[in-house]
């Protein structure tokens, strides 16, 4: 082990030139899903009894596709960043931590592709 | 990994219990006792204080155990009147100045003092500052500028100098770092409430230059942005100052800039 300075190791490797874009990203998706997360609960609602042909079509026509596309793509920008700021928190150990930020991508933008795919197989066959 | 449970050698064990004075106001101290030279663990050590021949602060009552029962006990202090920040420890569970808080405004009777939490304790209540030290050095507290000096002084106006209002009077005791669980966890990496709020004084004094590099020095997931607003840090400052509302103040300056 080296032993450094106190004022070496506050300095460490330096500043990383990011953080604010990911910050304000967080609070946007944040501020995005609020609006969408009722439209698309309401829609659920609304669809509660209906038979599957008619769940098809509405999940098929533009104002439910486009809001549920959105839905889908900020979750996983949201997930992936929250879940990145819960790693910088408390994972430490240099292999542990690259092994969980690069999981984290992994898990959320594929949750994503995975629901859009999804999404667009139900828009086609409606 | 964040570390949830101290370590084996830091546990904290039953300590001594020291004769009690003569008196009918007597006041229970139990207080963390840590020796680096003897190998033992922490221990909790417990002393009565008479309140006839003590004044009426916590810091008094340490004074008053080490002059007349154990000379031994170990605690920083200097000016007694919370301008100094050298008292600054954890008392009945939050930090403050062992100097400006009343033994009867503690809530409880026993009075229970520790060392600032998470820190490396170098004797009894005295914790090893250097790192938080250095992260003030790091936000470059001074004035920075590249225009030549005036011939007689920076000016400013009285507007200007009330925005230092809330940030000046930082006493640097530590109180608010200590306390953030953030700083717990990366006591290194993030600069902490302390830092940072000093970090924000010089952004916004009027005859400072070297706003753009302090924003450069703190853009970074690390020494800015493990501040989650938990505020826990305003709810300890025995100043009365409030550090989140001075880091959310350096967030919107990167957004102004980034965003
Ligand atoms: S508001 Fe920020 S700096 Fe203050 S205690 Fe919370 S995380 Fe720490
Ligand atoms: S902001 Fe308050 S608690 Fe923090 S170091 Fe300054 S005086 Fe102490
Ligand atoms: S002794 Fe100076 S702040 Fe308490």
């Amino acid at each position: 082990m080296v032993a450094r300075t106190p004022f070496a190791r506050v300095r460490g490797l330096g500043a990383s030139g990011t953080g604010t874009r990911e910050y304000w990203l967080i609070k946007l998706t944040s501020v995005a899903l609020l609006p969408l997360t009722l439209y698309l609960a309401g829609a659920v609602i609304a669809l509660k009894n209906s038979a599957h042909a008619t769940v098809s079509a509405a999940l098929g026509a533009p104002y439910i596709a486009i809001p549920l596309f959105v839905f889908v793509m900020c979750n996983a920008v949201h997930m992936q960043l929250g879940m990145q700021n819960i790693i910088d928190d408390y994972v430490h150990t240099k292999g542990t931590k690259k092994l969980a930020v690069g999981a984290n991508i992994f898990f959320t933008y594929g949750c994503a592709a995975a629901a859009l795919y999804f999404i667009v197989m139900i828009g086609l066959r409606a | 990994m964040a570390e949830f449970t101290l370590p084996k050698n830091s546990r904290v064990q039953q300590g001594k219990f020291w004769p009690m004075p003569k008196g009918d106001r007597l006041t229970e101290f139990r207080v963390y006792r840590w020796n680096p030279d003897d190998g033992e663990n922490p221990r909790i050590d417990t002393y009565f204080v008479d309140r006839e021949h003590c004044g009426p602060m916590i810091l008094d009552g340490l004074i008053y155990i080490k002059n007349e029962i154990d000379p031994t006990l170990t605690f920083r202090r200097s000016c007694r009147e919370g301008i100094c920040g050298s008292c600054s420890m954890n008392i009945n569970g939050a930090n403050t100045l062992a100097c400006t808080k009343g033994m009867d405004d503690v809530g409880d009777s026993v009075i229970r003092v520790y060392p600032l939490p998470h820190m490396a304790v170098v004797k009894d209540l005295v914790p090893d500052m250097s790192t938080f030290y250095q992260q003030h050095a790091l936000i470059e507290p001074y004035l920075k500028t590249e225009t030549a000096p005036p011939q007689k002084e920076w000016k400013q106006s009285p507007e200007d100098r009330d925005k230092l209002d809330g940030l000046y009077e930082c006493i640097l005791c530590a109180c608010c770092s200590t306390a953030c669980p953030s700083y717990w966890w990366n006591p290194e990496k993030y600069l902490g409430p302390a830092a940072l709020l000093q970090s924000y004084r010089w952004m916004i004094d009027s005859r400072d230059e070297g706003l753009a590099e302090r924003l450069d020095t703190l853009e970074d997931p690390f020494r800015l942005y493990r501040c989650h607003t938990i505020m826990n840090c305003a709810n300890v400052c025995p100043k009365g100052l409030n550090p989140a509302a001075a880091i959310i103040e350096i967030k919107k300056l990167m957004q102004e800039r980034e965003v």
